[in-house]
C-alpha cells in the first residue's frame, strides 16, 4: 500500500515538472524516431497501449511543433553526426571532411551520406538508435579531391643493438565536400512507442 | 666523387660523404648549437627525434582519446551524472555515438548534449543503474530543473 | 620526417574556391609528359602514349596534354593546376601501369600535397550551431546577484537523512496508510 502511495507521489511529482520542460520552450527536446531494428525484438514490442495518455500527447505534440517549424522553414541550419569509413563525424553543409585510406569514389562523385546517428538544429534533435530512419535525413555530399598525405617517416632505432629500419609511407585521403543536409519527410508522430521518457511509467 | 686508383673506389661503401652528411643536417638544420654543425652530435639528435615522430604519431591518438574522456566527463559532470553511468546509459538505449562526437557536442551543440544526458538518465533510472541520484557539484546549476531527480 | 621539421609546412583541410559546392571543377590544367625516344628508363612512359594516352585525353577535355620527347633524359610527369601549383614527378624505369597511377593522382588532387602535412581532418566555417558552451550556461540569472556569504548557497549540496527525520517519516506514512484505510472502510460503509 505504501508503495503504491509512493509511485502515485513520483507520478504527482513529475507531472508539474514536465509540463515546466515544455513551457521552458523547446530546448532539450529529444525525439527518437523509431528505426525497429530486426534483431531487437525486445524494443518492438513496446505496448503503446501501456503508456500514459498525456505522454503520448506530448510525444506527438513535440513531432508536430518540429513538423510545423521545418514546414516553415524557420528551423535554420541542420546539423548531423555521420557514420563514415568507420569514424563519425559532426558536419553542417559547406563542410570539409577527409577520408583517410583506400576509398573507391573518385572526384566530381555525388554521393549521400545515410548513416546519420544524429541530426539537430537550434531548437530540436533527433537522435538515432542507433543510427536515423533510412530516409528521413538527407545528407548530400560531393568527392573534392583524392590525394596522397605527406610522407611519413617510420622510424625504429634501438641503442647499442646494431637495429636501424626507415621506411617511408604515404596512404590515400579523401576530401569530402558536405553539400546539404535537409530534413526529407516529416517526423512521423507514430513513433511514440520508441520516444525515451514514456518507459519511466511502467 | 672522382676514383684515382682501384683501391680507394673499393674502400668506398655507400652514397658520397656530402650528401650522406647532407641529408642528415638539412634535417638538423634548426637545432641549437653543435647539434646543427657538428655531424657526430646531428646524427644522434636527428635519430632521436625521428624516432619521437614516429612514436609521436601513435602517442597523439592516445592522447586525443583520453582529452574526449576527460571533456565528456566534464559535459556530464555538470548535470550531475557520471561517466560510466552516462555511457553505459547511452549504450543500453542503443546510441552509439562515440567519445569525439560526444565531445564535440558537449562543446559546440550543448543543447543536444542535454538532450543526450536526459535520455541516458532516464534509461539508466528505468534499468535500476546506480549513481544517479548525485547533484552536480555545481551549486546553481540552472538545467537541474529540466532534470527528474527523484 | 619529424613534425617539426623546417622545410615541411603544416596546415588545415581547404578545398581551393568553394569547390565543389555548385559543381565541381577538375584542378589539373595542364600536364607534360617528358620522355626520351630510345632510352630504357622510360619504356613505360612510350608504352603509355602509346596505348592510353588518347583515350585519357578524350575522357578530360579540360586538361591539356604536352608531350615533349628529350633525348637521353629520365621520363618525367609535371601537372600544372588552378592555384599555380607545378607537381613535378620522376618516372625513371616505371611501369606503364605505374604511370597511369601516377596520371591518376596527379589529376585527382587540388594543388601539390606532398608538402603539406594535415593537422586536421575537418573543416567547418560554422563550429557551432547552438551556439557553443560557456561557463555560465547553466548558471541561473539570479546567482549575478547574490551577495555572499549567503546561507542558502553556502548548504550542502545533499545532507543524509537523519534518524529523526527518518522516523517522522514513517510514523507519516503509517498514518498515511492508516487514513486510507479509514478512508476505505468509511467509503464501504457508505455504499452499505
Amino acid at each position: 500500500m505504501s508503495f503504491l502511495a509512493q509511485t502515485m507521489r513520483q507520478v504527482l511529482r513529475q507531472v508539474p515538472s514536465r509540463t515546466a520542460a515544455l513551457a521552458g520552450g523547446m530546448r532539450s527536446l529529444s525525439i527518437s524516431p523509431a528505426f525497429l531494428q530486426q534483431n531487437k525484438p525486445a524494443t518492438e514490442s513496446v505496448d503503446i497501449s501501456a503508456i500514459s495518455k498525456d505522454q503520448q500527447k506530448e510525444c506527438s505534440n513535440i513531432c508536430e511543433r518540429i513538423n510545423q517549424q521545418v514546414a516553415k522553414s524557420e528551423q535554420g541550419r541542420l546539423f548531423a553526426v555521420v557514420h563514415l569509413c568507420g569514424k563519425q563525424f559532426k558536419i553542417t553543409p559547406g563542410d570539409i571532411i577527409l577520408v583517410e585510406g583506400y576509398w573507391p569514389p573518385t572526384i566530381g562523385d555525388e554521393i549521400s551520406l545515410d548513416k546519420v546517428l544524429l541530426a539537430g538544429a537550434r531548437d530540436f534533435t533527433l537522435v538515432g538508435r542507433p543510427i536515423l530512419e533510412p530516409g528521413l535525413v538527407s545528407v548530400k555530399a560531393t568527392v573534392v579531391e583524392k590525394t596522397l598525405t605527406h610522407t611519413k617517416t617510420h622510424f625504429r632505432k634501438k641503442r647499442r643493438k646494431q637495429y636501424m629500419r626507415i621506411n617511408f609511407q604515404r596512404s590515400p585521403n579523401t576530401m569530402i565536400r558536405i553539400n546539404s543536409i535537409e530534413l526529407a519527410r516529416p517526423v512521423d508522430g507514430n513513433s511514440e512507442a520508441e520516444v525515451e521518457p514514456s518507459k519511466r511509467l511502467f | 666523387m672522382v676514383f684515382l686508383n682501384l683501391a680507394l673506389m673499393v674502400r668506398a661503401r655507400g652514397p658520397d660523404e656530402f650528401w650522406r652528411k647532407r641529408r642528415i643536417f638539412k634535417l638538423a638544420a634548426h637545432y641549437r648549437s653543435r647539434t646543427r654543425n657538428v655531424y657526430s652530435f646531428a646524427i644522434r639528435s636527428v635519430h632521436r627525434a625521428l624516432a619521437y615522430a614516429t612514436k609521436g604519431r601513435k602517442l597523439k591518438k592516445l592522447d586525443m582519446a583520453q582529452l574526449w574522456t576527460t571533456r565528456v566527463e566534464a559535459g556530464c559532470q555538470q548535470y550531475g551524472m557520471g561517466l560510466e553511468t552516462f555511457k553505459d546509459g547511452l549504450a543500453r538505449s542503443d546510441i552509439l555515438l562515440n567519445k569525439k562526437m560526444l565531445s564535440d557536442l558537449a562543446i559546440w551543440e550543448p543543447r543536444s548534449f542535454e538532450a543526450l544526458v536526459n535520455i541516458s538518465r532516464e534509461r539508466a533510472a528505468v534499468e535500476g543503474l546506480p549513481d544517479i541520484k548525485r547533484r552536480s557539484a555545481f551549486n546553481q546549476v540552472y538545467g537541474l530543473r529540466n532534470l527528474k531527480l527523484d | 620526417m619529424s613534425n617539426s621539421h623546417l622545410f615541411m609546412k603544416s596546415g588545415f583541410p581547404r578545398a581551393p574556391l568553394q569547390n565543389g559546392l555548385g559543381r565541381y571543377v577538375c584542378q589539373l590544367q595542364r600536364i607534360t609528359l617528358k620522355f626520351c625516344k630510345n632510352n630504357g628508363s622510360s619504356r613505360g612512359m612510350r608504352d603509355f602514349i602509346e596505348n592510353h594516352l588518347v583515350d585519357f585525353a578524350k575522357e578530360n577535355p579540360g586538361i591539356v596534354v604536352y608531350v615533349k620527347p628529350r633525348r637521353h633524359r629520365t621520363p618525367v610527369l609535371v601537372g600544372e593546376y588552378l592555384n599555380g601549383d607545378r607537381e613535378w614527378l620522376n618516372c625513371r624505369n616505371n611501369t606503364q601501369e605505374e604511370i597511369s597511377k601516377w596520371i591518376d593522382l596527379l589529376k585527382t588532387q587540388n594543388g601539390s600535397s606532398s608538402s603539406l602535412r594535415l593537422r586536421k581532418m575537418w573543416h567547418t566555417d560554422v563550429p557551432s550551431i547552438q551556439g557553443p558552451w560557456t561557463p555560465f550556461l547553466l548558471r541561473s540569472p539570479e546567482t549575478q546577484g547574490q551577495v555572499y556569504p549567503n546561507t542558502e548557497a553556502s548548504k550542502p549540496l545533499e545532507t543524509p537523512q537523519s534518524a529523526t527525520e527518518k522516523l517522522i517519516e514513517l510514523f507519516r506514512q503509517q498514518q498515511l496508510e492508516a487514513g486510507e484505510e479509514a478512508h476505505d472502510l468509511l467509503s464501504k460503509k457508505r455504499a452499505e
